[in-house]
């Protein structure tokens, strides 16, 4: 039984939140969302820019996680569990814009997405800077596949097993999404002038 | 026959090279969302345990009529059985329809 006196912080343990959040426990929840809210916003705005719909998702996210609490037990299943269903809820708001484009735009609109890179200066922080900039463009390029592949596998570090899993792609198309959706982010640094990644 | 994309060959990018974009993409400033998200959250996951007790509410609302219309249908059933056939069908059809609206998967 958790102490309700108690002040719950980021020293909490994850078991210890969550045994109080069962109970109730609003402010041990809020410990969770902070805890993990990096993590979710990363994957989201990543995913699907900065904006309502990023937040909606991940608000949503952590209202599935509340209601179904009661299967975790530590830190872990809890991120897999909150990164697959903010990724899953991302891609799903991702196929409702395709489908908007198509609907009331039209087809191909969509695709016409020009990368339209300059010649950068070459001071190192220009360089970087400029870097990061075409890593943003060329990462909002990439198909909704690929782009989620990317996140799993390059920003947020998980195995190739785990993105599959979260996925629910066979480890092959994994690999070679990445592969692609790399070349591409390659490809788009080359054309820019910067080729030493 | 289609060919699922993960039977398509491909070269797999060297080790070196994906760690090196790896390092590139980490280099990116993390997105993150305005302050006060949890207080957010939270205000979002009370409304959403108010807007289950109205729901519930009203499901016990149309419980309460539904029950006493059910079972006046079955005694106006039972009192036309002993008078006109006619009647007895008309009872069944208006017992059919309350039972049917006092399934609990009808949304009221």
């Amino acid at each position: 039984m958790p102490d309700s006196h108690r002040t719950w912080d980021d020293t909490s343990t994850t078991a210890e939140l969550l045994s109080a959040a069962r109970t109730g426990d609003d402010v041990a929840f809020a410990v969770l969302v902070h805890r993990h809210e990096p993590r979710v916003a990363r994957m989201t705005i990543r995913m699907l820019g900065a904006g309502d719909d990023a937040e909606d998702v991940a608000q949503e996210t952590f209202i599935r996680f509340h209601a179904a609490m009661d299967q975790f037990r530590e830190d872990a299943t809890v991120a897999t569990y909150v990164s697959r269903i903010a990724m899953n809820l991302s891609l799903n708001v991702l196929r409702k814009r395709r489908w908007t484009m198509r609907r009331f735009v039209g087809q191909g609109l969509e695709s016409r997405k020009v990368l339209n890179f300059t010649a950068p200066d070459q001071s190192d922080a220009v360089v970087a800077d400029e870097r990061k900039r075409i890593l943003e463009g060329a990462l909002r390029t990439l198909s909704d596949d690929h782009r989620a592949v990317v996140v799993c596998r390059m920003l947020e570090d998980y195995s190739t097993r785990e993105t599959a899993n979260m996925l629910g792609l066979p480890e092959g198309t994994v690999m070679s999404r990445l592969t692609r959706a790399l070349e591409k982010l390659r490809t788009a640094l080359r054309n820019a002038g910067l080729e030493n990644v | 026959m289609t060919m699922n994309e993960s039977d398509v060959v491909f070269v797999p990018m060297p080790d070196a090279t994906q760690d090196a974009m790896r390092e590139a993409l980490h280099e990116l400033a993390p997105p993150a969302f305005a302050p006060g998200f949890d207080a957010r959250v939270l205000a979002r996951l009370q409304a959403e345990r108010q807007r289950a007790v109205t729901e519930l509410a009203i499901t016990r609302q149309f419980w309460r009529v539904a029950i006493p219309a059910a079972a006046a249908a079955v005694l106006m059933i039972a009192i036309a059985a002993r008078h006109d056939s006619d009647v007895v069908a008309d009872s069944v059809s208006l017992a059919t329809w309350y039972s049917l609206s006092a399934d609990p998967t009808v949304q009221p």
